[in-house]
């Protein structure tokens, strides 16, 4: 038996094709292996899930009526004689059968005759499992068979799909009319009302969101299941046979049930693939799974994480439609029963506000038009959404999806589309009901075009359970939670968000903290940006802008302070609590950072981590609140000293233009330098808009040296390179403070030996020096030439006994730099060799403090890797370490 | 072979763990833990109301090693997990019977 093509196998009579003789078993089994093999190739090729259900279901019937022709004839007898029937339930009734899904048969037989089908059963059955197929069965008369069904609910849904196979007709169409007849007729409502009660159990078996790390691609919320509830119910309610049927029955409009089928089609190949990658039935979309599954299905990206997240975001979208429109059309069917039969008894229409009444415990509208007639009436249900928590009905769902046109720049910029949005954070009242009526009706993301990216987006990690959108909504939900103080009780944060003055800020910094998860990382920092943008389009006032950028800025920091850096250490903690400000704003991060980490998943927030976060917030307050801190003093002195600045340059600069230089200088800076000197730095870095270096110096007799202020545009290498010039110009550095201000203005203090005789401030000496540095730091000159060509006798003039070389280094001392200790003994150009070396390595220097005492040497450095971070890198800090030290040990 | 059981500060675990993997400790288990020692609990007071924090918030650490490595093994983690301050934890070193790789059945040390 030769088959080439797929229709000899699949095509609904390819069980005639050997008309003459019977067909060996090994002939029948070579046929369905064919057919897998045929199946196999097809889906990897692509095939479309709906195709591959209707040709694997059709290769089993034809499988199947092999056998039986076969049995016939070993048998020799007549089938219609025992009443036999071959029935597909279920999937396999459905057409719906995936590689690895049961095949599920009803046998039917007429009264009496059960005996007598043993050698019929052996003929067909046996072989099947031979064959390694799962096939489930029943042999049943057909009343028997109802009897059971009115028992077993899930037998009543298997019947209700169930189809003819092979055998005698005439007793499935018997059964079928004792089915309807004793099991349907007139139980639609009580039937379809099961069917949602037993969905709903699934949902909450499940986890109750369509959002979960492993999907439940058949029976989880969003999966194939909610259709088949939903196919049952309008199978029931409208005796539709076929899913085309719901839009020729108005159940579906054409554009929902092109959704639906795309989203059932999606479904349905990702299963396949499950089965295969499995090489089993498998119906759970593990998380180890999610990455290959991405690749099998031919998700491509930059790297195989965008692959997969963008597979999820497409899984989670189909799935998203598949339970909305299921859910739809559930309760359509059942509320329509209950309307027009028996409204009654379940309850009338309560007109809550004009235009629109709650029927069934579910908001509608009275008037079907009332959104053609003005979009913005929309709000209104929103309104009462948010006034009463009731959710909507899926015809008010359906009027607000039709009229999403119309949301567009002008009706987000309407001043009662503004107002309504706002009252939704500022009011007491469901807020969380709200989002999610938006979210589903598509509302959301027509209003806040920001959240289009994030639909249904994924971070494709074991941690983060849910797409960033609904994310957001559980944060808001959380801090509702807070509020009313339901759900479990947190002491401390339920006062904590009572006491914050503007808890609608903060719910609204919930909502939008995650928007910059789509554009890539720092997200906290992009989504800041979306965020502002938001609240300046939404007209807040900007000093509450300034809070909901500082919040969606920061919203990781607190965790991450909490959990991993030490609580003990008081620097950390002052300087989070200058980033923080003040106790309102360290409020309402502490309560968005809960919100965030609940809001992630069930497990996320521990006790555990509770500690860790109260402490922080608890000490962190205490140091805002206590007034003779630290952070008072400095902050009162650098005030200080800005205002002495600002009277000292007035006149010279423009008032706003030292506003911002003032600004722009660390804190650190103000501890170090008094208002004179800061007011002639500001002066040099003026003057650096047409110069790439500015100096100025000054004796320093009582201190036995000159002091030598260099200021110049910031660049990787410059200390070493203006040490270079020193050592050139016969200065050997004593001491060094360099810092790097904002704007990128590297400002640097040296005290300075001078080596020969003749003064550093004879003009013939300073203009060289000036002049090697502006060559060496514009690049005209390379710093080692200069070093080179120095005049060695000098040095040996220069006394220079042995001391121990120690480098160490000290990653605790900063949460920002690594520190770099040097201690050496003194000679001429160590510095610059020190810093050459630095440069070398790659490393760039934050900051220095440069002294020697008589020869001793001991230098220390704040460095960073080029990307201006620290270096954690144990072989990295111990390759520093030894290059240092061998360049130290050089001469 | 020896278990290596360490209780240390939480922010010292990236230290440790670092420390440990350039001694060439293949593995670890790694559990957030609570609990006191000398360093009893202690008090955090909000507007008059006290939240008693009686367990500390620790990380505790288990790996397990080979005999010729617990020495190596106990000075690294010690290091690394040193702040000098009280509260930094304590290292528990205890005798493993035997130790199974599930996916191969390898048995003993070949199984670390």
């Amino acid at each position: 038996m030769e088959i080439e093509n797929p229709k000899d196998i699949f095509a609904p009579h390819a069980s005639r094709l050997t008309p003459y003789g019977i067909d060996s078993l090994e002939d029948i089994e070579r046929f369905l292996r064919k057919g897998q093999q045929w199946l196999q190739k097809a889906h990897a090729e692509g095939l479309a899930g709906e195709e591959f259900g209707r040709s694997h279901s059709a290769l089993m019937d034809n499988l199947i009526r092999r056998l039986y022709k076969r049995a016939m004839n070993v048998n020799g007898e007549r089938a219609t004689d025992l009443g036999f029937a071959l029935l597909a339930m279920g999937g396999y009734g459905r057409e719906e059968l995936s590689p690895f899904s049961d095949i599920d048969l009803l046998l039917l037989h007429l009264p009496g005759k059960g005996k007598d089908l043993e050698d019929w059963l052996r003929a067909v059955l046996h072989p099947l499992w031979d064959w390694g197929l799962t096939v489930g069965y029943t042999v049943q008369t057909p009343k028997d068979s109802c009897r059971a069904a009115q028992k077993d609910l899930d037998l009543l849904l298997a019947f209700l799909d169930a189809r003819w196979v092979a055998g005698d007709k005439g007793t499935f169409l018997r059964w079928e009319e004792e089915f309807s007849r004793s099991l349907l007729a007139g139980k639609d409502t009580e039937l379809i009302m099961q069917i949602r009660q037993r969905a709903e159990g699934r949902h909450a078996h499940f986890g109750d969101s369509v959002f979960v790390l492993e999907p439940e691609i058949k029976e989880g919320k969003g999966g194939l299941r909610d259709y088949h509830a939903a196919f049952w119910a309008a199978r029931i309610k409208y005796h539709i046979r076929s899913a085309e049927e719901l839009t020729e029955r108005g159940l579906l409009s054409e554009k929902e049930w092109k959704l639906y089928s795309r989203a059932l089609a999606f479904l349905w190949r990702v299963r396949n693939q499950l089965h295969y990658s499995h090489g089993r039935r498998e119906d759970r979309l593990a998380f180890e799974d999610q990455e290959a599954m991405a690749e099998a299905l031919g998700y491509r990206g930059e790297n195989s994480l965008l692959a997969t997240e963008a597979f999820l975001k497409d899984y989670f979208t189909h799935a998203l439609d598949i339970y909305c429109l299921s859910w739809n059309l559930l309760e359509k069917s059942l509320n329509e029963g209950a309307a027009s039969q028996k409204g009654r008894r379940l309850g009338t229409p309560v007109e809550i506000v004009p235009g629109y009444y709650l029927f069934h415990g579910k908001l509608a509208l009275t008037d079907p038009h009332l959104f053609d007639r003005n979009p913005l009436h929309i709000w209104k249900a929103f309104e009462v959404v948010h006034a009463h928590g009731v959710e909507m009905a899926p015809r008010l769902k359906e009027k607000i999806a039709e009229k999403l046109d119309a949301v567009g720049e002008r009706f987000r910029l309407a001043e009662e589309s503004i107002k309504s949005f706002l009252s939704f954070f500022e009011k007491p009242g469901h807020l969380y009901r709200v989002l999610e009526a938006m979210h589903e009706t598509g509302f959301l993301r027509r209003f806040l075009p920001e959240f289009e990216r994030v639909y249904c987006h994924i971070q494709y990690d074991r941690y983060h359970i849910y797409p960033v959108d609904i994310h957001s909504f559980y944060a808001v939900r959380e801090l509702e939670f807070l509020e009313r103080k339901d759900e479990e009780s947190w002491p401390l944060l339920n006062q904590l968000m009572g006491e914050v003055g503007d808890p609608g800020l903060l719910k609204l910094a919930a909502l939008l903290h995650d928007l910059g998860k789509a554009e890539g990382s720092p997200h906290a920092l992009r989504g800041e940006k979306i965020a502002s943008a938001i609240a300046e389009r939404l007209q807040i006032l900007p000093e509450k802008i300034e809070t909901l950028s500082f919040l969606v800025r920061e919203h990781l920091t607190f965790a991450e302070i909490a959990h991993r850096r030490d609580l003990g250490d008081e620097n950390l903690i002052f300087r989070f609590a200058q980033t923080v400000k003040n106790s309102e704003r360290l409020k309402m991060l502490y309560l968005l950072c809960f919100a965030d980490l609940r809001a992630v998943g069930p497990s996320s927030w521990t006790v555990w981590k509770d500690t860790l976060m109260r402490e922080l917030f608890i000490k962190t307050l205490h140091l805002l609140e206590r007034e003779e801190t630290l952070g008072k003093e400095a902050q009162d002195r650098a005030i200080h000293l800005q205002s002495e600045v600002m009277e000292i340059l007035t006149g010279q600069i423009a008032a706003p233009k030292i506003s911002e230089y003032l600004a722009s200088i660390p804190s650190r800076h103000y501890a170090a330098h008094n208002a004179r000197s800061i007011g002639q730095q500001i002066l040099m870095a003026e003057k650096l808009r047409d110069e790439t270096v500015d100096l100025e110096g000054e004796e320093k007799p009582e201190e036995g040296c000159d002091e030598v202020t260099v200021v110049a545009w910031d660049k990787p290498g410059l200390f070493a390179e203006i040490s270079g010039v020193m050592t050139a110009n016969f200065l050997n550095i004593l001491s060094a403070q360099i810092s790097t201000w904002e704007k990128g203005i590297a400002v640097d203090l040296f005290k300075v030996q001078n080596l020969i005789d003749e003064p550093l401030f004879q003009p013939r000496r300073w203009t060289k020096l000036e002049g090697d540095l502006k060559k060496v730091l514009g690049g005209e000159v390379p710093v080692n030439s200069l070093v080179e060509g120095m005049v060695l006798p000098l040095f040996q003039r220069y006394p220079s006994p042995r001391r121990d070389t120690k480098v160490e280094v000290d990653n605790s001392a900063s949460d920002f730099c690594t520190v770099v200790e040097v201690y050496t003994h003194d000679r001429p150009g160590l510095l610059y060799r020190v810093t050459k070396k630095i440069f070398e390595m790659n490393l760039s220097i934050w900051m220095a403090r440069i002294s020697t005492k008589v020869d001793q040497v001991v230098d220390v450095f704040y460095i960073q890797d080029l990307s201006g971070a620290k270096l954690e890198d144990e072989g990295v800090i111990s390759r520093i370490k030894k290059g240092l030290i061998e360049e130290l040990q050089r001469t | 072979m020896k278990r290596v059981e360490a209780i240390i500060k939480p922010f010292k675990l990236d230290e440790v763990k670092t420390a440990l993997n350039a001694v060439a400790v293949q593995g670890m288990t790694v559990t957030e833990v609570r609990g006191f020692g000398r360093q009893k609990g202690h008090k955090e007071v909000y507007r008059g109301a006290e939240y008693i924090v009686e367990l500390v918030p620790k990380i505790k650490i288990e790996v397990v090693v080979p005999d010729q490595a617990v020495t190596r093994v106990v000075e690294t983690i010690a290091k690394a997990a040193k702040t000098g301050k009280i509260g930094d934890g304590k290292i528990f070193v205890l005798s493993v019977e035997e130790a199974v790789r599930i996916r191969t059945g390898e048995r003993g040390e070949g199984a670390l």
